[in-house]
Parts: structure tokens; sequence; C-alpha cells
């Protein structure tokens, strides 16, 4: 077992990989009663296509968010489910572009909710019956997500940026998506992705390493899955220009919304460390569009914006920047920020504060379980591996290097959309 | 961890000192009698005290200092809870021992900054973040058509909770707002330390010695009371029942069912009613999760919950309109299977424990510990171990017991008509 330590806070995690190619991580603290277990799959919406020997898979949209449904399927497994309430353990399982991830959260007995979380995942016996019935389930929650305005506008505009990619459809997909999804399509997709290779547990809370570590070794053992070769997503040929520059969308709201985003080849910047890139350019956007700017105070001042945010993505090799605003004129908005995005600045001052935030967060992320687990997690999911040097590459981070940043931005590739009534 | 309580004669001074987590929390309560005329203020006096003051007089100045002093934020809300009203002003800041001991008097400065020297010019809010704060406010207010679940949950607790306190959300009308001026919102100001409220200050985290002295230099020049505050409301309930529904182009309709609880003892309230709403609406296996969404397939989301204030229990889910008949007589049948002994059987022990999981966050959570000894002012409250105990005492029997003082009192849908 290998034991890394995350600078500045001291605080430890012990990993091993197993020799079916499961990798362990566990964070041990004695500031909790409760526990936090994991166990995650690297396979998430972004996977579109796949081929694996000489099959090639096309995935409908909503199947990684559908098959979490039916592995975390409780009310068919009744046993484990009826094991699970009696320790009084809170179970549960959520879907990224990135991964999937199944969940107990409890108090008692840690190794046994182990053991049923393993039940769980290894487990899975998807029937048509059982895939008919759930889509009841999931045409409510994709209702839910499209009454979030805010969620839906944002899928729209991912959907405009792109050509080809992943993120033109929802995690959860369409309801005529999941129509067209089946026991088959799920269990294929189960077979192939959900190997240990391809898997990985982690463990938060008060325990044993040693005895946690004991039984997962154990339990593998015993059911004795080999390591598979992976499938390899196949990639869309993505487009450089965004696939539909300007839409609006008809929707009879008090304000208006507006999302500006900017699409870029993220190569220009010569930055290999996604997360360093987008460090650097969080703290020039927040210094130009947060509260602290003086372009945040104009428009308050003359009544351009309600209110005002960013955001930093990476979509593959794509560096999407959207500035998102609740406006009462989205017009004078689209026409302002088109002129002002352009004049980006920062000085070495309002660099070395904006640090100091990013400081506190990093800090913070240590002071509960599940923080943790999904710092371990998502890193694993979207990294494939976990940075124990954050900390330093915070300090590290330097202003000549964000005007070198701000010079490099290309302004010109764009898509807007708005609400109107 | 650590409690100790000072009163004094103008605050009560709460200090939990614990080094569970990073980051240090100073918390101002101010409370009185609810007050339905207050209602107009509320928002609108939080916005304005933190958007700027005197000494950082622009949203600018304001946002700078924070990220000076390591993302300290302070963050202003209005509250109503049983037959009490609040504001609550919350400092968060790094744990000095990460950054500079000199950052733990400079962010309470920057609390008190906030709270004693606000953006004031000849008795009046300054006027231009007045208008800003001012229209965000009505826009909030317009927008509320737009947000489903909240719209739904104002809605319901009109009708359910109809003559009490609990009928009114913190969201003005537009009228109410339309009348305030930056003179009366300052003349609101003034009422916060000057006698009006009970003042209680907590302070969270790694603790010194000093800081006792330090907030008694800090809060020298404020005025509060020590009154007594009744916060139970005695709901004189009707026995009909109320169904309504409201219509809004939104996908999914949001259904609220509310049930009266008549004449529960403290026991019944704290303890028994926990394991009943726990075994109905909240823990993996419950009752309306199995039935509804399970076997039926009619939602996502569905649960329940309990005001012990104002005591009534709420069953709330997402749903399709088509199937509103449908679901409001499963979520009846769910609420009798709660007199049926071989269900509870099934349920009832895993239901305590998952309990015991919940409260086990309490000493995860620093706003569940800081809100405990604040709410200790106005009713008796239990330690999260003797509270673990009571429950864990609690009986099938009780449970069963509890329907006979539960019934039907509203069935309101916010009916998604795309």
């Amino acid at each position: 077992m290998i034991v890394k330590t995350f600078k500045k806070v001291d605080e430890k995690i012990y990993k091993e990989k197993l020799d079916n190619g499961l990798e362990v991580y566990l964070y041990k603290t004695d500031k909790t009663k409760n526990f936090y277990i994991t166990i995650s799959v690297k396979y998430g919406a972004r996977i579109t296509k796949y081929k694996v020997g000489n099959r090639v898979v096309d995935v409908i949209p909503g199947s990684a968010h559908f098959l979490e449904h039916k592995v975390m399927a409780l009310s068919e497994n009744k046993e484990i489910s009826k094991r699970i309430n009696e320790l009084g353990s809170l179970a549960n399982a959520w879907t990224s572009y990135y991964g999937t991830n199944y969940n107990i959260f409890g108090s008692i007995n840690l190794i046994e909710n182990l053991k049923l979380l393993l039940d769980i995942f290894y487990n899975t016996n998807i029937t048509e019956k059982a895939v008919n019935e759930e889509k009841g389930i999931i045409g409510e929650e994709i209702d839910m997500y499209k009454d979030q305005i805010d969620s839906l506008i944002y899928s729209k505009l991912f959907d405009n940026l792109f050509n080809k990619t992943y993120c033109k459809h929802t995690v959860v997909g369409e309801r005529e998506d999941i129509e067209k999804i089946t026991a088959d399509s799920l269990n294929q997709i189960y077979k192939d992705y959900y190997v240990p290779n391809n898997t990985f547990i982690v463990v938060t809370g008060n325990f044993d390493i040693d005895e946690v570590m004991t039984t997962i070794k154990e339990y593998m053992n015993n059911i004795k899955v080999k390591p598979k070769e992976l499938p390899k997503r196949i990639k869309e040929r993505e487009k450089e220009n965004v696939n539909i520059p300007y839409e609006e969308i008809k929707k009879d709201m008090e304000n208006t919304r507006v999302k500006y985003a900017i699409k870029m080849k993220k190569n220009i910047f010569g930055i290999k460390d996604d997360n360093i890139l987008k460090d650097y350019l969080g703290i020039i956007f927040s210094n130009n569009f947060s509260a602290t700017s003086e372009l945040f105070e104009r428009y308050k001042d003359n009544d351009i914006i309600l209110g005002m945010s960013y955001g930093i993505n990476i979509v593959d090799d794509h560096l999407i920047i959207v500035i998102n605003a609740l406006t009462n004129d989205g017009n004078k908005f689209i026409e302002s920020i088109k002129e002002d995005i352009k004049k980006l600045k920062i000085t070495e001052e309002e660099f070395e504060r904006k640090k100091k935030k990013y400081l506190k967060s990093y800090i913070l992320d240590f002071d509960n379980i599940e923080d943790i687990e999904y710092l371990i997690s998502l890193s694993l999911m979207m990294d494939n591996k976990i940075d124990y040097n954050e900390y330093d590459e915070l300090v590290n981070l330097n202003y000549k290097e964000a005007q070198r940043i701000i010079k490099l931005i290309n302004y010109d590739n764009t898509s807007i959309i708005r609400t109107i009534k | 961890m650590e409690y100790k309580k000072i009163t004094n004669d103008n605050y009560t001074l709460h200090l939990i000192n614990t080094n569970r987590f990073k980051s240090m929390n100073i918390v101002v309560f101010l409370t009185k009698k609810f007050n339905k005329d207050d209602i107009k203020y509320g928002n609108l006096l939080c916005k304005n005290m933190v958007y700027t003051s005197k000494k950082y007089n622009t949203k600018n100045k304001m946002a700078t200092i924070g990220e000076e002093l390591y993302g300290s934020n302070v963050s202003a809300s209005f509250g109503i809870t049983g037959k009490t009203e609040s504001y609550v002003f919350s400092l968060d800041f790094l744990n000095p021992k990460y950054t500079d001991n000199i950052y733990l008097e400079k962010s309470i400065d920057f609390l008190c900054e906030i709270l004693f020297n606000p953006n004031i010019k000849d008795n009046k809010f300054d006027s231009n973040y007045f208008n800003i704060t001012k229209k965000e406010t009505i826009s909030n207010i317009k927008s509320l058509k737009d947000k489903p679940n909240l719209y739904a949950r104002n809605e319901y607790s009109k009708l359910m909770y109809k003559g009490t306190e609990t009928s009114y959300s913190t969201i003005p009308t537009l009228e109410e707002v339309e009348e305030i001026t930056e003179e009366s919102l300052y003349k609101e100001y003034t009422k916060l330390f000057n006698g009006e409220y009970k003042i209680d200050i907590a302070v969270y985290g790694e603790i010194e010695s000093d800081i006792e002295s330090i907030i008694n230099k800090k809060f020298k020049n404020i005025k509060g009371n020590n009154n007594h505050l009744d916060i139970y409301i005695n709901h004189k309930y009707n026995d009909e029942v109320i169904e309504k529904v409201d219509s809004l182009p939104f996908n999914q309709s949001k259904l609220y069912i509310g049930y009266r609880l008549k004449d529960l003892t403290s026991h019944e309230i704290n303890h028994v009613l926990r394991v009943y709403n726990t075994i109905l609406g909240t823990m993996n296996d419950s009752i309306l999760f199995n039935i509804v969404r399970e076997e039926n397939s009619l939602c996502y989301s569905i649960g329940s919950y309990y005001s012990k204030y104002n005591p009534s229990l709420t069953i709330y889910a997402g749903i399709n309109k088509v199937n509103y008949e449908k679901t409001v007589e499963l979520i009846k049948e769910c609420v009798t299977s709660m007199k049926d002994k071989k269900v509870l059987e099934r349920l009832f022990n895993s239901a305590k424990k998952t309990i015991n999981t919940y409260l086990n966050n309490y000493y995860d959570d620093l706003t569940s510990q800081i809100n405990l000894y604040y709410q200790r002012e106005f009713e008796s409250l239990e330690d999260i171990e003797l509270l673990r105990e009571k429950i864990n005492e609690v009986t099938i029997d009780e449970v069963i017991k509890l329907n006979d003082k539960i019934s039907l009192s509203t069935i309101y849908l916010l009916k998604g008509d795309n």
C-alpha cells in the first residue's frame, strides 16, 4: 500500500492497485462518526461510440445514467436493500459525463456495508421488464431538469457550440432516447465497461485501513473477476466553428437569461495540465466578471445586468468560456459583452489576491468526508490521477503566465443563447 | 468540543471551541416576535447591508476585501421560524493558523463593518445601491412563477397554514416593496441594535482565550433584550379538506399534501414523529418511495417532512399531471398503511438506525451545531446523544397511536401545463 500526503493540510491517502486492476483509495479520519464508501466506474455519458475487439457500439444517449438506475436497483435486490436499511445506511448513485458513482453513507458496520455495495455493483441482472418500468421514473427526472431553466439553456448552449461532441446530449438524455434503450443494450455496456481495471473504490471516514483492504481483496478473490481489454472510446471529429452561433428560446419568464460562449482549441495555450489552465482562466475571468470587477459594477450601475457569472469548461480538445447573465435587457447585454470580453485585464496585486481564494477552497476541501471522496473520484474520472501537489501548484501560479494567457485567448468563435418572451 | 455560554445584558455569547473544521464562523442572530409588516424589509435590508458599507462603499470594494481576507464571506438572511422572525449574519473565514493571526481580528472587523457601518448618508441608505437592490428584490418577486418548486411550496403553505405565521413566506408583495424608500429602510435598520431584538452571537472553531474580550470590545455598543419568546404555534385547524389546483407552463407537476397534527405531546413531536416521518418518506426504503416511485413508476422525487413549530406533516412529489388522482390515492394509502403493524415491523428498526446515521451528521455539520445552541434559547432541546436515546426508546405502538392525531388537511397541485 502506498501512502500519499496532500501538502499544507497534511492529509493522507492510502492507495493500492489490486492484481485485477481495481484501485483502492482510503482516507482515514477520527473527526467523524460516519463513513462513506463508493465504487466508481470510469464510464459516463461522454462515451457515445466505442470499439472493443472488432465490435463497434453506438451508445444511445442517456444510457450511462439509465444503467446507473438499473445497477442501483434496490427495489429489485430485496435482500441487499433490506440489509442496507437494517444497518441504517443511505445508498445512492450519480452519473456524469466522465463516470458513474455508487455510494453508501453509514455509521454502523462499515465492512458489511462495503460488501453490500460490492454486491450491488457485481450482481447486476437487467431485465427487459425492469428497463420498461424504469422509463416512467427517468422520464419524470428528465422533465424535472427541463423545468430548471438555467440547466435547460446550458444544455442547449453546448448543443449549439458543438457539431458532434458528446455534450450535444445531456447526461440523462431525452424521453425519445430512453424509449430506445433495452436490457440488451445496457447489459452490453455493463459487460464492456464495468470491469475491475476500469473501476476504483474510495472509502472515507473512521475505520481500520487493513481490515478494509483485506475485505476488498478477499471479495475480489472470491468473485474472480478478471481484468479485460478496455473498450476504446471513439471520438467524433469536431469542427472548429460553433454549430449554431445564435439561438433564442421562447420562454414566458420574468427575466432574460443570456449565455455568451467562446470556443477555442485548448492547445493554443501550450499548457498540458487542464487543471492549471482552468486555474489561470478562472482567476482572469473572476477578475473581470465577478463582483470584484469594475465591469460588474458598471453593468449593475447601468442596469445592464441583474446578475452575472462565468464558467470555464474543457471538452476534449476544446476550451469553452461562458459568461452567464440574468438581465432585463438581453440586447444591451449582448452588445456590451461582445466588446468588453476583449478587454480582459489583471494587475499583479489582483492576481495574488485572487489566488488567496483558491488556497482557502483547497484547504476547506478536507473538512468533510463526502467532499474528500468527491475530490478523489472526480480527479480519477477526469484526469486518471490525484494531484497531491495542488497547493504548491496554486502557490506557484504566476502573474506573467496569466498575462501571456490573456493575449492568446481567441474571441471570434462565439455562440449566444438567450430567452425571449 | 467545549461549549461556554455567557449571558450579558445586551447579548448572549455562545463559544463553541472545536478543531473539527479548518474554518471559523461567527454568527449573529437577531430574533423577535413575528410581525407580518416586517417581511417587506427583511430581504431588502439584508441585501443592502452586505452589498456595500460606509468604508467599502462600492460592490467592487466589498467583494475585494473578502478576497484579501482569504475568501472571508458574510452572508445575511431573514427568516420566519414558528412565532418568531430573525436576521442572521454569518461570517466564515479560514482558521488563521493556515494564514496569519492578523486575519482573525481583521475578519471580525469585516463583519462589524457590515453590521454597524452601513452605507448611510443623511439618515438614508445610499440611493444608487438601494435602487439596485430594490430592483433585484422586485425581479425576485416577479420571477417566483418561474421557479416551480418554490412557487408550489409557497402556495401550499398559504393554504395549509392559513391564519398563522407559517403561511407567510419571506418574499413580500410587489406593492409592499414599491413602498419602501431609502429612509424607511434605514429606519428599519436602526431597530436592529436598539433593544428590540434578542441578540445571540455564536463563535465556532479553534478559539483562543482572548476571543471573549475581542467580541466584547467589538459589540460593546449594541443593545438587545433577553425577553422570553414563544416559538410554538397553537394552530386551530379546520376539519375540512382543502384542495386546490393551479396551472403554470412547466413540464412537471408539483404535488403537496398536508396532514394536520393535533395535540401531540412533547415526546410525540420530538421523538415519535421523527420515526414516523422516516418510515413514511425519508429512509431508503420508505413507504412512499417504494409504493409511489418503485412499484408504480409515478415520480422521480417523493418524500415527506414535518414542522414541529406548526405541527404538520407534508408529502411532496414531482409527477405527471395525468397521474394526479392516482398519485393522491396512493399517497393516502401509504399514510393509512402507517397503522399496519406488519408494515411498520418491517421498517421500524431500520428507521431508527437511519435516524442514528442522520444524528451523526450533526458532528460533521457546523451549522447544525451552532443552530442547536441558538435554538436552545427558545425551547428545551436535548443534546444529540440524549435525543438518540429517546428516539431509540420509541415503540411501534407509539408510532401507530400517532395516526389518531393525524388527519388530511390540504391537497395542492401546481399543474405543469406544457
